[in-house]
């Protein structure tokens, strides 16, 4: 049957209409944001010098007291001691958290409890302690904890590790 | 499009995990060795024999000349007159010093000016004197000296004990 050109006309005008209620537009915005990555830089780790052979003995060293012994001082003997010696960068903005894990031990010397010193906050266990931005460069040093189990003899070494983790907030 | 833009906005979130952490793995070093020790052979003592009472005099003991007397040999009169026959033992690595202090007079005799000959070293002041590593086992052999200043105070019969201490110490 054919319709007559107005009857086309207003159907013409019905399915323009139904076509823009069929669909809607909204701009969407994708938002990014940019900073500089999490580094650690190791100017130098941790020393505990030269100790007696054959003694069972635990030594820490810590950022503000340096180099003790548990049992006896006579058990140090010589040689420089002293905590790592590291460099913290990333963001100037965005704070940080340190985690310790992985202690392994070497040649019957044990690590345990490391305690970090970061931007000149008091000195605290590593693990889980929060930090400011480090911006461009925030000086990190880190002591540790050796049990050393007294069957070494004169001339070996031991070199224990952890891990130590820096991440953003 | 809509699907185009969850996936950006999905990548974008999870970004580069390892821009967001470091980590790094620390290693403690720790050397093992022998403890320094002074050993006595003859005693931890310098002799000087006998010498004559109610006279000032100064007697020094070393390793070149043995016991002799400032003012007078006449003074010296008997007796076993000996430097300290001592041994270091310790490190075989490590080098050593040695210091004498904390010299203390008694009766009238006051001690200063200690000396040493260690291994087969010259004889030299003790405070300050470096020495090679003792080594472990049989120690390295040590001879001390000492000067003595007498106030001629003393009586016959009398003796004195001054002391001083030496130390040992790996540098």
């Amino acid at each position: 049957m054919k319709l007559p050109l107005s009857q086309l006309l207003v159907l013409f005008m019905a399915l323009l209409i139904g076509k823009t209620a069929m669909a809607a537009t909204e701009e969407v915005t994708a938002n990014i944001a940019f900073d500089t990555p999490l580094s650690i830089t190791v100017y130098g780790d941790p020393g505990l010098g030269t100790v007696r052979a054959g003694v069972a003995e635990v030594y820490s060293i810590h950022p503000d007291n340096g180099l003790t012994a548990q049992n006896s001082s006579s058990n140090i003997l010589y040689g420089w001691a002293g905590a790592a010696d590291m460099l913290i960068t990333g963001s100037t903005t965005a704070s940080v958290q340190f985690s310790v894990a992985n202690y392994t031990a070497d040649n019957g010397v044990t690590p345990s409890n490391a305690v970090c010193n970061y931007a000149d906050d008091p000195t605290a266990a590593c693990d889980g302690m929060l930090g400011g931005p480090p911006g461009g460069g925030t000086v990190l040093f880190v002591g540790v904890t050796l049990t050393v189990d007294g069957t070494q003899t004169a001339g070996e070494t031991a070199e224990p590790t952890f891990d130590l983790t820096v991440i953003y907030q | 499009m809509q699907r185009r833009i969850l996936c950006l906005v999905a990548l974008l979130s999870f970004g580069v995990p390892s821009a967001w952490a470091a980590t790094e793995t620390i290693t403690a070093n720790i050397g093992f060795d022998e403890p320094l020790a002074i050993v006595s052979f003859g005693g931890y003592s310098v002799e000087f024999g006998t010498v004559r009472a109610g006279v000032a005099d100064v007697f020094t003991l070393s390793y070149a000349s043995g016991l002799t007397a400032q003012n007078s040999s006449g003074n010296i009169l008997y007796g076993f007159a000996g430097m300290a026959d001592l041994g270091v033992s310790g490190s075989a690595t490590q080098s050593i010093q040695f210091s004498a202090s904390n010299y203390v007079a008694d009766n009238g005799v006051t001690p200063s000016d200690a000396t040493c000959v260690y291994g087969n070293t010259a004889a030299a002041p003790c405070d300050g004197l470096l020495g090679d590593p003792p080594g472990g086992g049989f120690a390295t052999d040590l001879k001390v000296g000492l000067t003595i200043t007498v106030d001629g105070t003393q009586t016959a019969g009398e003796t004195a004990a001054p002391t001083f201490d030496l130390a040992v110490i790996y540098q």
